[in-house]
């Protein structure tokens, strides 16, 4: 992507996304572009008013309708319900329009009606972005020097390297979490080399080692695509310059490699927000998350409007998140992309 | 910028070095290379693509290491410092500009690694640029920039650290022709003001000539010959060396008491050919030798001429003609003819002579 004004705009040049949070930056993101016009602008905007032909018009349609469909529709109906009441039985959602959802998840009704402030939700969304912050430096510190070693491999082995990193894929992250808990657990390889059981699983911990490991790809893969396009030659030339190989990494190989940092960031934090599976498998269901608190209210509480409002909440969370990135993208000039 | 010639010269000291080869096997980029090089001096080394120039200036800016030799700048021994500890800076051929600094920030980069802040290196960053007159486009960003202007950058960058060598890898090949011209003056200048030693890597023998104090041609890894231009072009010690440089027509010749007889029969006059009493004592009476002939020291004479050939083409280049013949004995020959001399046309026969002691003598 080269447009200097939009960054961190995934949906502009990729198919539409699969995942409604992505889907989401896609929509949101052009938006705040157009109304801050950067003052990188001068391409930008002439991309931007470029008369449009008849023909220009009729290709956006069938994206346009895809996203209305598959993207529109569920935001819509999520957000509807998260102003209704529950249903009959739970099931479902029923009844005018009620702010009731969103309240509870500040405040607790007590038995006389009176509402007093209530830390447990909150805790959960506190929860859940301190442990996305953790996955995310965990997956940068050992995702930049491997990224970084593979661009430096021959052509040949760079291409079974990006191989190799993609072959977690091929099985579905449920049975490979599944593969960590036998890992994990009290008669695991882990507690078998260490000799004794130390209680790994169903911890924190255990959760932050299953978010770092599904996610770790989605961060090699983009500082690797950036790492590649550098030109290693400009290591040589501050190397020549006097400039010392730490000096190297943070001045001249950092700061190209820095967009594709971004990009992992943003692929692994957002998705590590919302996870449900590795707290629900690994953590025991004792460090609850967003996800399974989204997933348990449409579950065994049966209470749709409290999980819209939820879902709702994380959205605008995500929402903030990548206004954020977009922000600091601009502020050092650069121009972020996915991949 | 003041001189900065401090030192004593750079000596290179039987410098070799190996790579392993793509499709295995040892290639020697570099065998037993020595050359001294003084201060302030232009020194070029040129030769044909892979002959090790680029190597040995890698070796002496510390991005390859010797596998036998030294490198000595003064009475420092430089090949087993690493870069940073060296007084010897590059300007590489791609220019290697940091993409994310501004120009001035490029100039500023070498001066912060040795520890000032970039105020205090400022002053010297403003002095760089004006030295390669870019003195307005400090907040440039090098992909705003055309070739010759990066060009310009990487030079300043360099030059700002004030090294006592500064080492070119082939820095205007990338340049169109004119440009490139326009290069070669400014940096003879620069060379001038600064007194830098300057080592410049080129495959261009023409570029090489009009730049350099004195070459080294290398060939294959080894140096086939040192030299001021004038010397390399009029007494090239080889064979290689008179093909390289300059156009050139070779004639092999036994050496005979009337002086040089060809295959075709016909015999050129001793007085013609110089160099060729060193040839004649290590050859021995009636040995074989090859006489380089340019060119511009080939005339058409008379009937009465030593040489005999038949003109095979006559092409008019502007500033001359370059007629093209064939000898008795089937050599080929260039010829200079100067614009508004007659135009032999092909197919005539002519008499050809050699201006006295311009034909060289060279070891095959």
């Amino acid at each position: 992507m080269t447009d200097p004004v939009t960054p961190l705009t995934p949906g502009t040049a990729q198919p539409p996304a699969d995942d409604p949070a992505d889907g989401l930056a896609a929509s949101a993101a052009p938006g705040t572009a157009r109304t801050r016009p950067g003052r990188a602008s001068s391409s930008g905007a002439r991309r931007v008013h470029r008369p449009a032909g008849q023909g220009a018009r009729s290709s956006v349609l069938p994206g346009t309708l895809f996203l209305l469909a598959l993207v529109g529709a569920p935001l819509v109906i999520v957000v509807a319900y998260s102003f209704m009441s529950r249903g009959m039985f739970g099931v479902g959602v029923a009844g005018p329009f009620s702010v009731d959802s969103y309240v509870r998840l500040l405040f607790d009704t007590q038995l006389d009606g009176s509402k007093i402030f209530d830390p447990r939700y909150i805790g959960v969304f506190w929860q859940s972005i301190w442990l996305a912050a953790l996955t995310t430096v965990c997956c940068a510190v050992l995702a930049f020097p491997m990224a970084v070693w593979m661009a430096t491999r021959s052509p040949r082995t760079r291409a079974l390297l990006v191989f190799a990193v993609t072959i977690p894929f091929w099985t579905n992250t449920l049975v490979r979490t599944y593969a960590w808990v036998l890992i994990l657990n009290d008669n695991g390889p882990v507690s078998g080399l260490l000799g004794t059981p130390i209680g790994l699983l169903y911890t924190p911990f255990a959760t932050a080692v299953g978010l770092v490991y599904v996610s770790l790809p989605f961060m090699i893969l983009p500082v690797y695509s950036s790492a590649e396009k550098f030109d290693f030659r400009l290591a040589e030339a501050a190397y020549d310059l006097g400039a010392r190989r730490l000096t190297i990494l943070r001045r001249v190989v950092y700061p190209a490699v820095r967009p594709g940092l971004v990009a992992g960031v943003v692929l692994v934090f957002i998705p590590s927000l919302g996870a449900f599976l590795q707290p629900q498998l690994l953590g025991g269901g004792k460090s609850l998350m967003i996800g399974n608190l989204i997933e348990q209210q449409f579950g065994a509480s049966r209470n749709w409007p409290l999980g819209s409002a939820v879902a709702v909440a994380l959205l605008v969370l995500t929402l903030l998140t990548l206004m954020g990135f977009a922000l600091a993208g601009r502020r050092g000039g650069q121009k972020v992309s996915l991949m | 910028m003041t001189s900065a010639a401090s030192h004593d010269g750079l000596r290179i000291k039987g410098v070799t070095r190996r790579f392993p080869a793509p499709e295995g096997g040892i290639v020697t980029a570099l065998d037993d290379v020595s050359l001294a090089i003084e201060p302030a001096e232009f020194f070029v080394l040129l030769g044909p693509s892979g002959c090790g120039k680029t190597t040995l200036l890698r070796t002496i800016a510390g991005l390859e290491y010797p596998d036998e030799g030294e490198v000595w700048l003064g009475s420092e021994r430089l090949d087993v410092l690493p870069p940073y500890k060296r007084r010897v800076n590059t300007v590489f051929q791609s220019y290697a500009l940091f993409p994310h600094l501004t120009v001035a920030e490029n100039v500023s980069f070498g001066l912060e690694m040795e520890g000032m802040s970039r105020k205090e290196a400022a002053p010297l960053v403003a002095e760089a640029l004006e030295l390669v007159r870019l003195p307005e486009h400090g907040r440039r960003r090098p992909a705003q920039l055309s070739g010759g202007q990066q060009q310009r950058v990487a030079l300043a960058r360099a030059l700002a650290k004030r090294p006592e060598v500064l080492l070119l890898d082939e820095p205007l090949a990338a340049l169109d022709l004119k440009l490139r011209r326009g290069m070669q003056t400014e940096l003879k200048r620069i060379q001038q003001t600064t007194g830098v030693t300057f080592v410049f890597v080129t495959h261009d023998q023409e570029e090489a000539i009009s730049l350099g104090d004195r070459l080294a041609v290398f060939q294959e890894g080894t140096v086939a010959q040192v030299g001021t231009p004038q010397e390399v072009y009029e007494r090239p010690a080889n064979r290689f060396v008179a093909d390289f440089i300059g156009e050139t027509s070779f004639l092999t010749a036994e050496r005979t008491d009337a002086g040089f007889r060809l295959r075709g029969g016909d015999v050129l006059p001793a007085d013609r050919v110089s160099g060729a009493g060193d040839m004649g004592d290590t050859g021995g009476g009636g040995g074989e030798v090859t006489i380089a002939l340019r060119p511009e020291h080939l005339v058409i004479g008379g009937a009465d001429a030593p040489l005999h050939g038949v003109v095979r083409e006559s092409v008019y280049v502007g500033s001359d003609v370059r007629v093209g013949a064939e000898l008795a004995g089937g050599e080929q020959v260039v010829v200079r003819l100067p614009v508004g001399a007659a135009f032999p046309e092909p197919g005539t026969r002519v008499g050809l002579d050699v201006l006295p002691g311009r034909g060289w003598a060279v070891a095959s």
